[in-house]
């Protein structure tokens, strides 16, 4: 049954000579109840039927059927309508349900009501957007730096407002969001941290998606409660290396310690007492065996670790492999990149190490790790005075990144303006330490920042000018450095042996 | 076809009873008969009001597009406004259950409006017959009326076929499932 089909009725049920208005009701009550499903009954009912269409399109065809009104079939149409002015006036006053009425007016206000809610949240969305983005294109860090202003943004939108809105909020969507990027950014170990400080645990257990993280995290500290004892005795110095291993050992099979883990352990034991490379890649080998039987992937937990170890053992195309998965699964990687690039320079491949350059650029332009990541290259590469326009170009934007202040702190130090290579120390210290305190983010006291504040701290107080706000700490820190704190580096260039120049443009380009 | 294209007004049931309500309001204001008024009847006009055919092309256009305009707007709100806060703004049940199903109903009404944009067949044709085939109304508005001209007869033949109702419902399951 088509449309044309409902607009008539029969003749027969639509005398307005006789009752108008109440046979038209009656027609109308009982035209629906032929057309469902009843083909047939329109078939018949063809003959008497006027095609409203039809009629339309062909007015003087007719054989004076067609003159009558298409609705009571009866009397004559009025002039220019298909209807007789009985039925158009009939057709014309009827009334809008008030249930329409109500729903248009619903509709109305809701929609306003919508847009409005639309327009409060439309900045918080984008910059979640963007996050997404990032993350879909696996930039993770990117994703992460996107998502973490979101909050701040909402609190701007509230404060706008005058006060916190129940309707612009953010869910556990965003936590989800922010745990799983600090997962592939960092670790699975790190993501559970955020999420349990996000969230809290009863939240976060409820959330199917971050399980496998937590589940992660359970193994992870079974192995360590395993090994505590061990791990407490070597870190007190009660136990020496052989002691150690063979208790590390003697863990393995014990149930709930995983043999990842366990071999990770064991490299770590071997760092600490300072074993040979060898070793340390026996260990982080045995680890691999284990993640492949495993069949998981453990990547996030010893790939780092296992290309620095490589490079340097000397293998630096090996180190490449495993760089190369990390920089595939994570396109804003900056240990990864920054060891790609020192690789390169190593082996006196400025071009490759300017194609990784542009390549992490391309994916991070505009953010700390792209200025820090340039700016060592151009230290490494001798433009020192590029460098140091573009460290304080970045530090304008980024000034609470350690990073960026240990980069100036050291291009000062090749200048051989200590007062500033101190100050700029400093406050690289400075900014590890508040990321720390207010963060719980420890990821910036690396082995470069103490030998870069330690170096800049001796140089200042050997050049004898301690004209620096923070003189008055000197002292302070120097005493708080052993001699087994000090990197070769450090040593050779306090012995003389080597320029602070020769140190950060040779070799490693950096003081650990 | 008619079963399937039921099942999808009474799916959208509230944007084709709202979709009903204009069309019977946007008669009113064009002075249009309407014959049967019922908004969410069980036949193929469902979701829409029987009207007679504006003869005008200007009437023609706003009774094809006027109802549709409106349910767009306020679909595409209602729309944006709810999906907005599930999907980025990442509200769920855990954290305030009356705000999860407010955007959940605002979703959904939103998509129920944004199925029940287009006319029917018979309108969109009337539409193209009378600006393009007769040729009413002045050249100018009939240039400028043609891509909405031509997009509402796409459209009301998508709707009578469900293909709107098909492609929210892809879309929404590819948003929050992928």
């Amino acid at each position: 049954m088509d449309k044309e089909n409902m607009n008539e009725f029969p003749e027969q049920e639509a005398d307005l000579t006789a009752d108008g208005q109440e046979n038209l009701q009656a027609a109308e009550e009982q035209a629906p109840e032929r057309e469902i499903g009843d083909d047939e009954a329109t078939v018949s009912d063809e003959q008497t039927q006027v095609s409203f269409e039809e009629t339309a399109e062909e007015p003087e065809d007719g054989d004076g059927d067609d003159e009558l009104c298409l609705v009571c079939g009866d009397r004559k149409r009025a002039e220019g309508s298909d209807y007789c002015p009985e039925c158009e006036a009939i057709m014309l006053s009827r009334k809008i349900p008030l249930l329409g009425w109500i729903s248009g007016l619903a509709c109305v206000i809701a929609s306003v009501f919508a847009l409005v809610l639309a327009m409060l949240v439309s900045a918080p969305v984008l910059q979640i957007a963007r996050g997404d983005a990032y993350a879909d294109d696996k930039r993770w860090y990117s994703a992460y730096k996107e998502y973490q202003e979101v909050d701040s943004v909402v609190a701007e939108v509230n404060s706008a407002l005058g006060g916190e809105s129940p309707f612009v909020q953010t869910g556990s969507g965003l936590d989800v969001r922010i745990v799983n990027t600090v997962a592939n950014c960092y670790t699975p170990l790190e993501a559970v941290s955020v999420a349990e400080s996000r969230l809290g645990s009863d939240k976060m257990s409820k959330l199917p998606s971050l399980k496998k993280y937590n589940e992660i995290r359970e193994e992870y500290l079974s192995s360590y409660e395993a090994l505590a004892d061990a791990i407490e005795a070597m870190t007190s110095g009660e136990a020496d290396a052989q002691t150690t291993y063979a208790a590390f050992e003697a863990a393995r099979g014990k149930e709930g310690v995983s043999d990842v883990y366990l071999n990770f352990f064991l490299f770590n034991a071997a760092v600490y007492y300072e074993e040979g490379y060898e070793k340390q890649i026996e260990y982080l080998e045995a680890a691999e065996k284990s993640a492949k039987a495993s069949k998981r992937d453990f990547s996030w937990l010893y790939y780092q670790d296992f290309a620095d170890v490589l490079y340097k053992a000397g293998e630096p195309d090996r180190a490449m492999e495993y760089l190369d998965v990390l920089t595939e699964k994570d396109k804003s990687k900056f240990g990864a990149y920054e060891l790609k690039m020192r690789i390169a320079l190593s082996q006196g491949d400025k071009d490759e190490a300017s194609k990784i350059l542009a390549q992490f650029k391309n994916y991070n332009e505009g953010f700390d790790t792209a200025y820090v990541l340039e700016v060592t290259f151009l230290r490494c590469t001798g433009e020192f005075e590029k460098a140091k326009l573009l460290c304080k170009e970045a530090l304008e934007d980024y000034d609470s990144v350690p990073e960026l202040h240990r980069q100036l702190a050291l291009l000062y130090l090749i200048d051989g303006d200590y007062d500033n290579a101190f100050e700029e120390a400093f406050a690289a210290d400075n900014n590890a330490y508040y990321l720390y305190a207010y963060m719980g983010d420890s990821s910036a006291y690396t082995p470069q920042l103490n030998s870069t504040l330690y170096l800049c701290t001796y140089l200042c107080k050997e050049s004898g000018k301690k004209d620096t706000e923070n003189a008055q700490y000197i002292d302070d820190i120097l005493a708080s450095f052993s001699e087994e704190d000090l990197t070769e580096q450090v040593k050779s260039i306090i012995g003389g042996e080597k320029t602070v120049e020769e140190v950060l443009t040779e070799g490693g380009c950096d003081l650990a | 076809m008619t079963a399937l294209y039921i099942a999808s007004k009474i799916l959208t049931f509230p944007g084709a009873y709202i979709r009903g309500f204009w069309e019977q309001l946007t008669c009113r204001i064009l002075g249009l008969p309407v014959e049967i008024p019922g908004y969410l009847r069980i036949d193929e006009a469902c979701g829409h009001v029987e009207h007679a055919m504006a003869k005008k092309g200007f009437a023609a256009y706003l009774m094809a597009t006027g109802p549709g305009f409106m349910n767009f707007n306020a679909g595409f709100a209602l729309f944006f406004g709810g999906f907005m806060n599930l999907k980025y703004m990442g509200i769920t049940p855990f954290d305030s259950v009356p705000l999860f199903i407010l955007y959940v109903v605002m979703t959904y009404v939103g998509i129920s409006m944004l199925c029940n944009v287009f006319p029917l067949v018979e309108d969109a044709m009337n539409l193209y017959g009378l600006l393009y085939t007769q040729k009413k109304g002045n050249i100018i508005g009939r240039i400028l009326a043609f891509i909405p001209t031509v997009i509402t007869y796409a459209g009301a033949y998508a709707e009578k076929y469900c293909v709107t109702l098909i492609f929210w419902i892809v879309y929404i399951v590819l948003a929050f499932v992928f």
